[in-house]
Protein backbone atom coordinates (compact mmCIF):
# COMPACT_ATOMS: atom_id res chain seq x y z
CA UNK A 1 0.00 0.00 0.00
CA UNK A 2 3.06 2.10 0.95
CA UNK A 3 4.25 2.19 -2.87
CA UNK A 4 0.94 3.24 -3.86
CA UNK A 5 0.33 6.25 -2.05
CA UNK A 6 4.12 7.44 -3.14
CA UNK A 7 2.63 7.86 -6.09
CA UNK A 8 -0.84 9.31 -5.33
CA UNK A 9 -1.42 13.00 -7.08
CA UNK A 10 -2.49 15.73 -5.18
CA UNK A 11 -6.17 15.23 -5.77
CA UNK A 12 -6.06 11.66 -4.42
CA UNK A 13 -3.78 12.61 -1.19
CA UNK A 14 -6.14 15.17 -0.57
CA UNK A 15 -9.20 13.12 -1.20
CA UNK A 16 -7.62 10.13 0.83
CA UNK A 17 -7.12 12.21 3.54
CA UNK A 18 -10.68 13.88 3.68
CA UNK A 19 -11.29 10.80 3.43
CA UNK A 20 -9.82 9.42 6.55
CA UNK A 21 -10.58 12.30 8.54
CA UNK A 22 -14.55 11.92 8.16
CA UNK A 23 -13.93 7.58 8.77
CA UNK A 24 -12.91 8.50 11.70
CA UNK A 25 -15.09 10.75 13.05
CA UNK A 26 -17.92 8.31 11.62
CA UNK A 27 -16.57 5.93 13.78
CA UNK A 28 -16.18 8.02 16.46
CA UNK A 29 -19.75 9.21 16.89
CA UNK A 30 -20.89 5.95 16.20
CA UNK A 31 -19.25 4.48 18.94
CA UNK A 32 -20.48 8.09 20.84
CA UNK A 33 -24.30 7.36 20.22
CA UNK A 34 -23.43 3.45 21.03
CA UNK A 35 -22.02 4.33 24.47
CA UNK A 36 -24.77 7.05 25.36
CA UNK A 37 -27.74 5.00 24.04
CA UNK A 38 -26.06 1.86 26.14
CA UNK A 39 -25.97 4.42 29.21
CA UNK A 40 -28.88 6.32 28.76
CA UNK A 41 -26.55 9.28 29.39
CA UNK A 42 -29.01 11.84 28.42
CA UNK A 43 -33.00 11.97 27.42
CA UNK A 44 -34.28 10.45 24.82
CA UNK A 45 -34.50 13.35 22.91
CA UNK A 46 -31.22 13.84 22.85
CA UNK A 47 -29.92 10.00 22.41
CA UNK A 48 -32.24 10.64 19.73
CA UNK A 49 -30.07 13.85 18.36
CA UNK A 50 -27.00 12.17 19.29
CA UNK A 51 -28.38 9.10 16.99
CA UNK A 52 -28.22 11.04 14.21
CA UNK A 53 -24.87 12.94 14.26
CA UNK A 54 -23.10 9.90 12.45
CA UNK A 55 -24.81 11.07 9.21
CA UNK A 56 -22.88 14.07 8.99
CA UNK A 57 -19.60 12.26 8.84
CA UNK A 58 -21.05 9.79 6.21
CA UNK A 59 -22.66 12.29 3.88
CA UNK A 60 -19.20 14.16 3.80
CA UNK A 61 -17.45 10.86 2.75
CA UNK A 62 -19.58 10.42 -0.16
CA UNK A 63 -19.33 14.00 -0.80
CA UNK A 64 -15.52 13.89 -0.74
CA UNK A 65 -15.59 10.63 -2.90
CA UNK A 66 -18.01 12.03 -5.11
CA UNK A 67 -15.99 15.29 -5.92
CA UNK A 68 -13.13 12.96 -6.73
CA UNK A 69 -14.22 10.57 -8.69
CA UNK A 70 -16.08 14.00 -10.81
CA UNK A 71 -12.09 15.25 -11.02
CA UNK A 72 -10.18 12.12 -11.00
CA UNK A 73 -8.91 12.88 -14.92
CA UNK A 74 -7.06 9.19 -15.14
CA UNK A 75 -10.96 7.43 -16.74
CA UNK A 76 -8.86 3.80 -15.76
CA UNK A 77 -8.30 4.81 -12.25
CA UNK A 78 -11.65 6.35 -12.30
CA UNK A 79 -13.19 3.12 -13.19
CA UNK A 80 -10.83 0.85 -10.78
CA UNK A 81 -12.01 3.26 -8.02
CA UNK A 82 -16.02 2.69 -8.91
CA UNK A 83 -15.60 -1.19 -9.14
CA UNK A 84 -13.86 -1.16 -5.46
CA UNK A 85 -16.54 1.11 -4.41
CA UNK A 86 -19.44 -1.25 -5.93
CA UNK A 87 -17.61 -4.58 -4.35
CA UNK A 88 -17.75 -2.37 -0.88
CA UNK A 89 -21.08 -1.73 -1.27
CA UNK A 90 -21.89 -4.97 -2.29
CA UNK A 91 -20.40 -7.04 0.62
CA UNK A 92 -21.31 -4.78 3.08
CA UNK A 93 -25.72 -5.15 1.65
CA UNK A 94 -24.98 -9.14 1.26
CA UNK A 95 -23.37 -8.88 4.64
CA UNK A 96 -26.31 -7.13 6.13
CA UNK A 97 -28.82 -9.87 5.07
CA UNK A 98 -26.82 -12.75 5.91
CA UNK A 99 -26.09 -10.95 9.74
CA UNK A 100 -30.33 -10.04 9.99
CA UNK A 101 -30.69 -13.47 8.80
CA UNK A 102 -28.29 -15.48 11.27
CA UNK A 103 -28.45 -13.26 14.38
CA UNK A 104 -32.09 -11.48 14.31
CA UNK A 105 -33.20 -13.77 17.24
CA UNK A 106 -30.70 -13.39 19.49
CA UNK A 107 -31.97 -9.66 19.64
CA UNK A 108 -29.38 -8.19 18.10
CA UNK A 109 -31.18 -6.02 15.58
CA UNK A 110 -29.19 -3.14 15.01
CA UNK A 111 -25.83 -3.75 16.07
CA UNK A 112 -25.01 -4.68 12.02
CA UNK A 113 -25.11 -0.77 11.64
CA UNK A 114 -22.59 0.52 13.59
CA UNK A 115 -20.56 -2.11 11.38
CA UNK A 116 -21.49 -0.89 8.11
CA UNK A 117 -19.14 1.72 7.31
CA UNK A 118 -16.19 0.03 8.37
CA UNK A 119 -17.14 -3.39 6.16
CA UNK A 120 -17.39 -0.67 3.19
CA UNK A 121 -14.48 0.74 3.75
CA UNK A 122 -12.15 -2.35 4.40
CA UNK A 123 -14.24 -4.16 1.44
CA UNK A 124 -13.44 -1.10 -0.93
CA UNK A 125 -10.00 0.01 -0.03
CA UNK A 126 -8.92 -4.26 -0.19
CA UNK A 127 -10.94 -4.59 -3.64
CA UNK A 128 -8.91 -1.24 -4.60
CA UNK A 129 -5.53 -2.52 -3.76
CA UNK A 130 -6.20 -5.93 -5.06
CA UNK A 131 -7.36 -4.11 -8.33
CA UNK A 132 -3.78 -2.19 -8.42
CA UNK A 133 -1.76 -5.10 -7.80
CA UNK A 134 -3.51 -6.47 -10.78
CA UNK A 135 -2.85 -3.53 -12.94
CA UNK A 136 0.81 -3.39 -12.13
CA UNK B 1 -10.05 -4.24 -28.83
CA UNK B 2 -6.00 -5.03 -29.98
CA UNK B 3 -3.74 -2.13 -30.52
CA UNK B 4 -0.21 -1.24 -31.57
CA UNK B 5 0.45 0.64 -28.34
CA UNK B 6 3.21 -1.28 -27.29
CA UNK B 7 4.97 -1.23 -30.85
CA UNK B 8 4.43 2.54 -30.80
CA UNK B 9 5.89 3.38 -27.97
CA UNK B 10 9.06 1.01 -28.50
CA UNK B 11 9.37 2.83 -31.59
CA UNK B 12 10.07 5.43 -29.72
CA UNK B 13 11.70 4.14 -27.32
CA UNK B 14 9.61 5.09 -24.32
CA UNK B 15 8.73 3.49 -21.24
CA UNK B 16 5.21 3.00 -20.13
CA UNK B 17 5.84 5.39 -17.52
CA UNK B 18 7.08 8.15 -20.00
CA UNK B 19 3.64 7.46 -22.41
CA UNK B 20 1.76 7.89 -18.96
CA UNK B 21 3.30 11.25 -18.24
CA UNK B 22 2.98 12.26 -21.97
CA UNK B 23 -0.85 11.55 -21.72
CA UNK B 24 -1.54 12.76 -18.20
CA UNK B 25 -2.77 9.24 -16.87
CA UNK B 26 -1.40 6.62 -14.39
CA UNK B 27 1.28 3.78 -16.07
CA UNK B 28 -1.41 1.05 -14.84
CA UNK B 29 -3.79 2.97 -17.49
CA UNK B 30 -1.10 2.61 -20.19
CA UNK B 31 -0.75 -0.99 -19.27
CA UNK B 32 -4.22 -2.13 -18.72
CA UNK B 33 -4.67 -0.43 -22.69
CA UNK B 34 -1.45 -2.18 -24.10
CA UNK B 35 -2.55 -5.75 -22.72
CA UNK B 36 -6.51 -5.22 -23.66
CA UNK B 37 -7.92 -5.26 -20.55
CA UNK B 38 -9.21 -1.25 -21.02
CA UNK B 39 -10.32 0.57 -24.04
CA UNK B 40 -9.56 4.09 -23.86
CA UNK B 41 -12.57 6.94 -24.44
CA UNK B 42 -12.81 9.10 -27.28
CA UNK B 43 -10.97 11.75 -25.86
CA UNK B 44 -7.56 9.56 -24.97
CA UNK B 45 -7.52 7.70 -28.05
CA UNK B 46 -7.33 10.89 -29.76
CA UNK B 47 -4.77 11.98 -27.41
CA UNK B 48 -2.46 8.93 -28.14
CA UNK B 49 -3.46 9.31 -32.11
CA UNK B 50 -2.05 13.15 -31.77
CA UNK B 51 0.95 12.03 -29.73
CA UNK B 52 1.92 9.42 -32.28
CA UNK B 53 1.04 11.69 -34.66
CA UNK B 54 -0.98 9.11 -36.51
CA UNK B 55 -5.07 7.98 -37.27
CA UNK B 56 -6.79 6.23 -33.93
CA UNK B 57 -7.81 3.74 -36.98
CA UNK B 58 -3.87 2.87 -37.22
CA UNK B 59 -3.31 2.31 -33.20
CA UNK B 60 -7.02 0.51 -32.42
CA UNK B 61 -8.30 -1.97 -34.58
CA UNK B 62 -11.45 -3.68 -33.76
CA UNK B 63 -11.55 -7.78 -32.72
CA UNK B 64 -14.47 -8.46 -35.51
Amino acid sequence: MLHYSKNLKPLQRRSGTLFGTWLILTMLTFAAAHLAFEHALFSKAVLRLIELLPAIPVAAMIFIVGRYLARETDEFVRILVTQSLLWGLGVTMIGDIVFGVVFEDFSTHGLSQIYNIDVFCITALAALFIQLRRNQ
Amino acid sequence: MKNRLRVLRAERGWSQADLATRLEVSRQSVNAIETGRFDPSLPLAFKLARLFDTTIESIFRDEI
